[in-house]
């Protein structure tokens, strides 16, 4: 059974990364507590034998499911961009993604 | 040290609706977020369908680099941040690729290794002025297929030869119009370096640099060729290029690092829940497998057997905008009798391409009595052929008629098509 | 003599058809009695007072033209709250989250689409929505403004959303019927993902045959969810005669927090038997399986679902992301990281295997199974939750139905020290019309769907 000790900092902070999030310092202690604690919980799962067993994700039972060609939704550029916080000439705008350092 | 370099290529498909919406795909030249919708903008609740058209197209595709057809197939979620990817996650297929391992023989016999073949959707494009970033979302979810070969070039030229018929593929089979500088084909090189002898023990280096958004052949060369002395000069000066991704600038006429200030990548891939798997009957597969066109390795044996062209003439009608001209090239060498001479005509004289059947063969015949070769040359030609084919010759004496067919062509490829074939006929009878 | 406010919407329906009342009469009272309440309870995030009154108007003017026009538009003048997590054309929707704050969609959910004869209003649990019984108590999660809205009569029905038991949960604890179609049934599409895998959408109810009426109107394939399923809703029958009732020992052998729940559902259980129906032992993976696997399923697909939150396209910036928001994205992100995936994601996936197949075995012999729906009492507002998985552990009985995407009704059943205590009737795929025919049955020889919260029938 694998062990759940208290996750450094650093841990957290990268896996707050991958999910994009800014944690205070606050945040980063208790989330290197309370992440090992969720994942003891979790350890119940290896109680169970599931050699063999196929792992399911959908369980509608369905397959091969196609969009049928006619449907569509297509916004105007107005609707497009009417929740963006900052817009421009039709384009919706971000500050800048690459690093000028 | 030596080159190792693998490719990932990736080409729009010419679908006509995006990969999982309804939206139309065609956004060439189109107002800037104005072919979107709330599934490719990535608003909250809307949900992807996937799109049989893009399926059955990137199938096509697989199937010519005689990639296994997976029976089994889903998409998964593959997430990274950036502004141009709506919903923080790219639907893509990592684990069952609609097809797995294949294989492409360039001229030189080498074949070509590949990975796999597989479906996603492609990102919005964005610009970056004045430190914003900005995005056009129009292009958020055509479909995209990914052609990913094992790191299996030595040489760049390989790799350009390999591209070049995909592009040719692509177009033949109806899957995109592969035009690199509408981006509709674009381009990696995942380039690194290794000893003569980690070659010969078949290890792969430690490290690669990929080079992303390649958008021209010509760039893939040079930014090959450039990573090569780069990654060189590291090596001679003790140390080992870092794994990175660069893109090629053309001003500096070098890569450049693409630092960006998003995180180190961990696609964190798991099976879309929002799609349902996809199987694929043998059934669909033989039937799709029929449906493909003559491919362009195909139409390259044909002309040289059938139409007696040189191998370097062939090639012409095989690639680039050659391929357009075949149709014009049939009609035109049965109105004249005279396939060499109209692939001739076809090949040096681009300025004819848009001219009727008709008119074509009119300049083929005419072209060819102000090139005709006196007879006496034409006896040495018949001579030179006559000897180099004895089987042939001798069929034709046991009464085959078509082996005098053969003998015609050969004769006419000898003369460039500057021969006048009834005369050619004429000639070979009386010799033989 | 009941207010319009309290009818069933099958009351409703009948009295517009005879034009005993207006549908703008209903949608008064409805107005009335949030007027009345929704300050102490906050149910609501927005009412649409204007647009529902107008919507009533025209919905009369058809009833007048045509008293058949239910065959049509079964909904047509009916008041109902819609949880905030539904996609509304030009209505902000904010799933009670800052980082929604100011959205507007710009399109409309299936659901709220097919409903859209009907007269909404908006409800969410943006504050902390208090329980109609006693309200210094919760009334459960998430749909608990939708259930609360229903249970103080301040609409005729709401509609929620259930991914590990937001309806059930807070329909047990509010005392009133609680639908969670089977996974598939009625389209997600404009509905904003939790976990996609086994996010449903369904009906809060006054009762069995109501949450059944409604089913009808929203079930159906969507071309825009590739989830959604095909088939149609079966008739309601009126007896349970012969019907087998599997009842789970792993349900009833779990920690009850009150132990008098357990009772209250074993002599529910005798009210069936008396009905006619048959009890049968059946056997399935104790709840705490499917805690675990809920808990690493749920989190890895919201911390996916939850990417598209980037307050470049609509929205909030990331910093807007409340706490609960972030721990569920920063287990997500761990159970899907490279090296972990499939000591966590797949292993999960595969218990959940043996989950579904633990259903199949036992539905072979029972037509339905019955269990309670939650193994405690309303907790108390602000109290603090005392493990990392609280949520999952107070809603362990309704993760297996979750994660096997069977339907599912809660139904009260029963009352401990002043409570509603609900139970849950677990059918099997496509199975709704089997459980809500046990459901209504059910109702129609007890009365405890019938009580009203009487705390808060004094306030003014």
């Amino acid at each position: 059974m694998p062990s759940h000790k208290k996750m450094s900092a650093e841990e957290i902070v990268h896996i707050a990364g991958l999910v994009k999030l800014q944690l205070t310092p606050q945040e980063v202690d208790k989330f290197s507590e309370l992440i090992p604690q969720t994942l003891a919980t979790i350890d119940v799962l290896q109680e169970l034998d599931t050699i063999g067993v196929e792992p399911t994700s959908n369980v509608a039972g369905l397959a091969d499911v196609y969009r049928d060609g006619t449907q569509s939704t297509t916004l105007s550029q107005a609707e497009a961009l009417a929740n963006a916080p900052d817009r421009l000439k039709g384009l919706i705008a971000t500050k800048g993604v690459f690093d000028r350092s | 040290m030596k080159l190792v370099l693998g490719l990932e290529i990736h080409i729009q498909v010419n679908a006509k609706h995006k990969m999982f919406c309804g939206c139309l795909a065609d956004i060439w030249q189109a107002e800037p977020n104005s072919h979107t919708c709330p599934t490719c903008l990535g608003l909250p609740g809307a949900l992807p369908v996937p799109n049989f058209e893009a399926v059955q197209k990137a199938h096509k595709l697989g199937m010519v680099l005689n990639c296994v057809i997976n029976t089994n197939s889903h998409f998964d979620r593959k997430h990274y941040f950036y502004p141009d990817l709506p919903k923080g996650y790219q639907i893509s297929q990592y684990k069952e690729p609609l097809c797995g391992r294949g294989c492409l023989e360039l001229n030189s016999g080498y074949c070509v290794d590949i990975e796999r073949v597989h479906l996603e959707e492609d990102t919005a494009k964005s610009f970056h002025a004045d430190g914003k970033t900005l995005i056009d979302f129009n292009k958020s979810g055509i479909a995209l297929i990914e052609i990913v070969t094992a790191p299996c070039f030595g040489q760049v030229t390989d790799a350009v030869e390999f591209c070049k018929k995909v592009q040719d593929i692509a177009r033949v089979c109806d899957v995109s119009d592969a035009d690199m500088e509408k981006g509709n084909m674009r381009l990696e090189a995942n380039i690194s370096l290794r000893t003569a002898e980690m070659e010969q023990a078949g290890i792969l280096p430690t490290y690669k640099v990929e080079v992303k958004n390649i958008n021209s052949f010509r760039f893939m060369e040079k930014a090959v060729l450039f990573e090569l002395n780069r990654q060189t000069e590291l090596f001679d000066s003790g140390q080992t290029p870092k794994q990175e991704n660069r893109g090629w600038d053309e001003k500096k006429q070098g890569t450049v690092s693409q630092r960006t200030k998003e995180e180190a990548h961990d696609y964190r891939y798991f099976p879309d829940p929002d799609i349902p798997p996809l199987h694929f009957s043998s059934e669909y597969i033989a039937k799709l497998k029929q449906s493909l066109p003559e491919l362009p390795h195909q139409l390259k044996t044909r002309l040289v057997k059938d139409y007696g062209l040189k191998p370097a003439s062939a090639e012409f009608f095989v690639s680039g905008l050659g391929i357009e001209l075949v149709p014009k090239f049939e009609r035109v060498a049965m109105l004249t009798n005279d396939p060499v001479g109209t692939a001739n005509v076809l090949i040096n004289k681009a300025g004819l391409r848009t001219s009727s059947s008709e008119d074509l063969a009119k300049e083929v015949v005419q072209k060819r009595s102000s090139h005709t070769l006196t007879v006496s040359e034409l006896t040495e030609v018949v001579s030179k052929v006559i000897v180099a084919n004895p089987e042939v010759v001798a069929n034709y004496k046991g009464g085959k008629e078509s082996a005098l067919q053969f003998l015609v062509g050969q004769c006419m490829r000898e003369t460039q098509g500057k021969a006048d074939p009834r005369t050619i006929i004429d000639l070979l009878k009386q010799t033989v | 003599m009941t207010k319009l406010n309290e009818l069933t919407v099958k009351e409703s329906i009948e009295g517009l058809k005879a034009q005993a009342f207006t549908s703008v009469e209903l949608v008064q009272a409805c107005l009335a009695e949030i007027a009345r309440l929704d300050g102490y309870i906050k149910a609501y995030i927005k009412v649409l007072a204007e647009e529902a009154l107008a919507a009533a108007q025209a919905a009369d003017e058809q009833i007048r033209a045509d008293p058949e026009i239910f065959n049509q538009k079964p909904l047509l003048g009916i008041p109902y709250a819609c949880k905030d997590n539904y996609s509304t054309k030009g209505i902000e929707t904010t799933a009670a989250a800052n980082i929604l704050r100011g959205y507007i969609p710009p399109y409309e959910s299936t659901v709220t689409e097919k409903l859209k004869h009907g007269v909404s209003t908006d409800a969410s649990d943006f504050f902390v929505t208090r329980n109609p019984w006693d309200l210094s108590k919760v009334p459960g999660g998430s749909s608990g403004g939708s259930a609360a809205a229903v249970a103080s009569h301040m609409c005729t029905f709401a509609m929620g959303s259930d991914t590990g038991g937001s309806i059930r949960c807070p329909a047990s604890w509010c005392g009133i019927t609680g639908l969670k179609p089977m996974y598939g049934r009625v389209s997600r599409y404009g509905l904003i993902s939790m976990a996609s895998s086994t996010d449903c959408p369904g009906p809060l109810t006054k009762t069995a045959w109501d949450a059944h009426y409604v089913l009808q109107v929203i079930a159906g394939k969507d071309s825009k969810d590739a989830t959604s399923s095909n088939g149609d809703v079966k008739a309601l029958t009126n007896s349970v005669a012969g019907l087998r009732i599997g009842v789970p020992k792993s349900y009833f052998a779990v920690d009850f927090e009150t132990p008098a729940i357990k009772q209250t559902i074993l002599d529910a259980l005798k009210t069936f038997e008396k009905a006619g129906a048959t009890l049968v032992n059946v056997d399935l993976l104790p709840p705490k399986y499917a805690v675990a696997v809920y808990t690493v399923i749920q989190r890895s697909e919201v911390s996916s679902n939850l990417a598209r939150f980037d307050g470049i396209r609509f929205g909030q910036s990331r910093n807007a992301f409340g706490y609960e928001a972030r721990r569920r994205m920063m287990l997500g992100a761990y159970t899907l990281s490279a090296g972990y995936y499939d000591e966590y994601y797949t292993k999960a996936q595969k218990v959940r295997t043996l989950i579904v197949e633990g259903f199949k075995k036992a539905f072979s012999a029972a037509d339905i199974i019955v269990g309670p729906t939650m193994p405690n009492l309303p907790v108390p507002i602000g109290m603090l939750d005392s493990s990392p998985i609280f949520g999952e552990l107070t809603d362990m009985m309704q993760l297996p139905g979750s994660m096997a995407g069977l339907p599912v009704v809660s139904i009260p059943c029963g009352f401990v020290s002043g409570f509603p205590i609900g139970m849950q009737l677990i059918g099997p795929h496509f199975g709704e019309a089997g459980i809500l025919s046990a459901a209504k049955v059910f109702q129609d020889t007890t009365n405890f769907h019938l009580q009203m919260p009487s705390g808060i029938k004094e306030l003014t």
